[in-house]
């Protein structure tokens, strides 16, 4: 995966590449089933590069606002990257699960477990109170625990920023997913104790009884993981479907069929500010979006409530991670900051086959260069009303 | 006797098949549901399904039914599902597997039921762990609790992706090329294609290896489930002609081209809307109508009564501005 690295001080650090491959899925299975089963990789997709332009940024009708320049970003970036899967196999590693960060017996981390550590200047200790500042690096605090089943395979939920909603449902969890339905009932999806929503998610996926919540870094005598735990938001690859497939069957559609919603991300804190938000919710409304706030209802009442809408609008974030629960063929506006370009949703929705438009906002300041990366944006709201009548027609 | 209301999972409807376009092209959405029967009856095949009081609740009227015989066993809850040699790969994988996966990762206690697997089935139930489960039945029987899930209406839906990306995530892509020919055998097609040896010649010129999935053949070579999904996973550009088969697309991964081979008047919707729900592209070469030959001498037996002919300057087209995509 790419982003940038970390330095490790008293670790190392090594990628998927570096273990010895293994040939074919049955024989990766009998190694992590096998105490003696030596560490190895197996690699589930290649990187490819697919062309994800929207046909509208040529016909003019799919990105509207005025951001020139994120425009002419898309134009010379029109691929959407499928970064290459690999799972690992490791014996004797430890789990820190504050960070998510996985050492191995070797006493290195590997890289995708501490990459999405990038959102957070690169620095471990600020995320895992488990880990201190050492001559430039860092070093545990404390001796480690040894898990106490020596018969169980760990599969780690996910990587750093798994309180986060959509890392959780994007990095790792379905590699977890698949591992656990792959690997059998030896193993055991392990992380930190789980916030509500977190194991809402797993129970309904069928995880929750396997699950084992750890406080401190433990060393498990197997551990399989994969580069899925990082970037996989920045760069969703197919296997992250099956999840959102998975809630669907378990939730349910809901009442709902053909609703227009219109995502809200107005918590306290938010970085990411629109300032003319009551505006563009008014001119919204009149074509018959109503406004969700995903944060405040439960896991089952926001794939419920995605699952019956045929027209989403919603401002760059964590909440369209929900887009997954649309049904194929739903009609996606996303308000994109233009000093924010992103294209993972993009990504998503194409992967999801949904179909993806784009409103750039202006932005009035540059981002700050602080960890925040904060700043106000505002919508043209005759723009946004003309886009809304191209995009979704009356309501 | 009442059947109770249906867990809804998912609505039917319509939706685009074609992402960048106009959303002119569209193809219908299965909704999929899930009902409770006691007493219900599990016909193996040609697979039906009926609650206590007779009523067909999923499958194809049979022309006769036998007397159902009293489940043995004890008496736990069952997933009836379609299987058997009359089942093509695509449909088991996509329908009936990703039942069994769905229902089988959130109960360890649900057990599943139908005709005797053939075995490309037995390899998909023993990869996700499910085979153990699975009771054979030749014959009618009389189950205490069945767990129905069932289509509603038409069409395909999202719900067959999750046992397609659990298969996929077991197989690394094995590249035997990146051009495959999936076409379905003359003997499984009621057209025959007047310009077949062109079409082959093509293919062959264009680098295609044939894969036949019904006998689940590459060339010459047979193969077993995993070659299968490994070959697809590896290739870039598919042509099809098959919509029984249209599901085994979902293990080529997202961006890579299908080129479907159709027939003006008999399109079918199914390879389109595998694209849409795989994140693959899609292109539709519309031979002409099909040709009766009503003058023509028609021995009895004859298997193709509609006569077709692929337009191969249209595929060739459409190939040549796939661009980078390979």
């Amino acid at each position: 995966m790419d982003g940038p690295g970390i330095t490790a001080g008293a670790f190392g650090r090594f990628e998927a590449d570096a273990l010895a491959p293994t040939p074919g899925f049955a024989a990766f299975r009998r190694a992590a089933l096998d105490p003696d089963g030596a560490d190895g990789r197996f690699s589930h997709a290649p990187d490819r590069f697919v062309d994800v332009v929207p046909h509208g940024l040529i016909e003019g009708v799919a990105v509207f606002g005025e951001g020139v320049p994120a425009i002419a970003a898309l134009r010379s970036d029109p691929v959407h990257r499928l970064a290459g899967v690999s799972s690992v196999l490791l014996n004797d590693a430890v789990l820190a699960p504050d960070s998510m960060a996985v050492i191995d017996a070797h006493e290195r981390f590997f890289g995708p477990s501490v990459d999405n550590l990038a959102m957070w200047n690169h620095h471990l200790p600020t995320v895992d109170r488990a880990f201190s500042e050492t001559g430039g690096g860092w070093r545990l605090c404390d001796p480690i625990e040894d898990t106490v089943d020596d018969g169980m395979i760990a599969l780690p939920v996910g990587g750093v920023g798994c309180v986060n909603y959509g890392h959780f449902l994007y990095d790792g969890l379905a590699a977890a997913l698949h591992h656990r339905q792959l690997l059998g009932t030896r193993a055991f999806v392990v992380g930190r104790p789980l916030l509500a929503w977190q194991a809402e998610i797993l129970d309904a996926l069928g995880l929750l009884g396997s699950y084992r919540a750890i406080e401190r870094p433990t060393r498990f005598r197997k551990l399989v993981t994969s580069t899925m735990v990082s970037w996989t938001v920045s760069y969703p690859n197919r296997f992250v479907r099956a999840a959102f497939d998975r809630l669907r069957f378990r939730f349910g559609a809901g009442p709902d069929e053909g609703s227009r919603l219109f995502i809200v991300r107005d918590e306290p804190g938010n970085r990411r500010v629109m300032v003319n938000r009551d505006e563009i919710l008014a001119i919204a409304s009149a074509f018959g979006f109503e406004p969700i706030r995903p944060g405040g209802l439960s896991v089952a009442a926001q794939a419920r409530r995605f699952a019956g809408a045929r027209c989403v609008i919603g401002e760059s974030g964590a909440a369209l991670a929900n887009l997954g629960f649309c049904d194929p063929g739903a009609s996606v506006l996303e308000i994109q900051p233009s000093c924010f370009s992103d294209g993972w949703t993009r990504a998503a929705c194409h992967l999801f086959g949904l179909r993806w438009q784009v409103f750039f906002a202006i932005c009035r300041d540059q981002p700050d260069d602080g960890a925040a990366r904060a700043f106000d944006y505002r919508v043209d709201p005759l723009a946004f009303r003309a886009a809304l009548a191209r995009v979704f027609g009356a309501p | 006797m009442s059947v109770p209301d249906p867990f809804r999972h998912a609505r039917s409807g319509w939706f685009d098949v074609a992402p960048r376009g106009p959303a002119a092209v569209q193809a219908p959405m299965q909704g999929i549901e899930t009902v409770v029967l006691e007493d219900g009856i599990v016909v193996p095949a040609p697979f039906a399904v009926f609650d206590a009081a007779g009523r067909l609740q999923q499958g194809a009227m049979p022309a006769a039914i036998a007397a159902p015989a009293p489940m043995p066993g004890d008496g736990g809850v069952l997933v009836p599902l379609a299987a058997g040699s009359t089942v093509p790969l695509g449909r088991f994988v996509s329908e009936s597997l990703a039942i069994a996966s769905m229902h089988g990762a959130v109960d360890a206690d649900i057990g599943l039921i139908g005709a005797p697997l053939v075995p490309c089935q037995i390899d998909a139930l023993v990869t996700l762990g499910l085979l153990g489960r699975y009771t054979p039945i030749a014959e009618p029987v009389r189950v205490p609790r069945l767990q129905l899930t069932r289509p509603v209406g038409r069409g395909l839906s999202r719900m067959i992706r999750p046992a397609i990306e659990a298969l996929r995530f077991g197989v690394e892509p094995y590249e035997v090329s990146t051009r495959i020919a999936m076409l379905a055998s003359p003997d499984r097609t009621r057209f025959g294609r007047i310009n077949q040896g062109s079409l082959h010649g093509w293919l062959r010129a264009q680098s295609f290896a044939t894969l036949d999935a019904w006998a689940m053949k590459l060339g010459t070579d047979q193969l077993g489930l995993v070659d299968l999904i490994a070959v697809l996973a590896a290739a870039r550009i598919i042509v099809i002609d098959d919509p029984a088969q249209a599901a085994l697309l979902g293990f080529c991964d997202p961006g890579a081209l299908v080129l479907e081979l159709g027939i003006d008047g008999w399109t079918d919707t199914a390879i389109g809307a595998v694209a849409r729900l795989f994140g693959l592209e899609w292109r539709l070469i519309a031979a002409g109508p099909p040709r009766y030959p009503v003058k023509a001498r028609l021995p009895l037996g004859t298997r193709h009564m509609l006569r077709t002919e692929v337009d191969i300057g249209a595929l060739d087209m459409a190939l040549s501005d796939s661009g980078a995509i390979g």
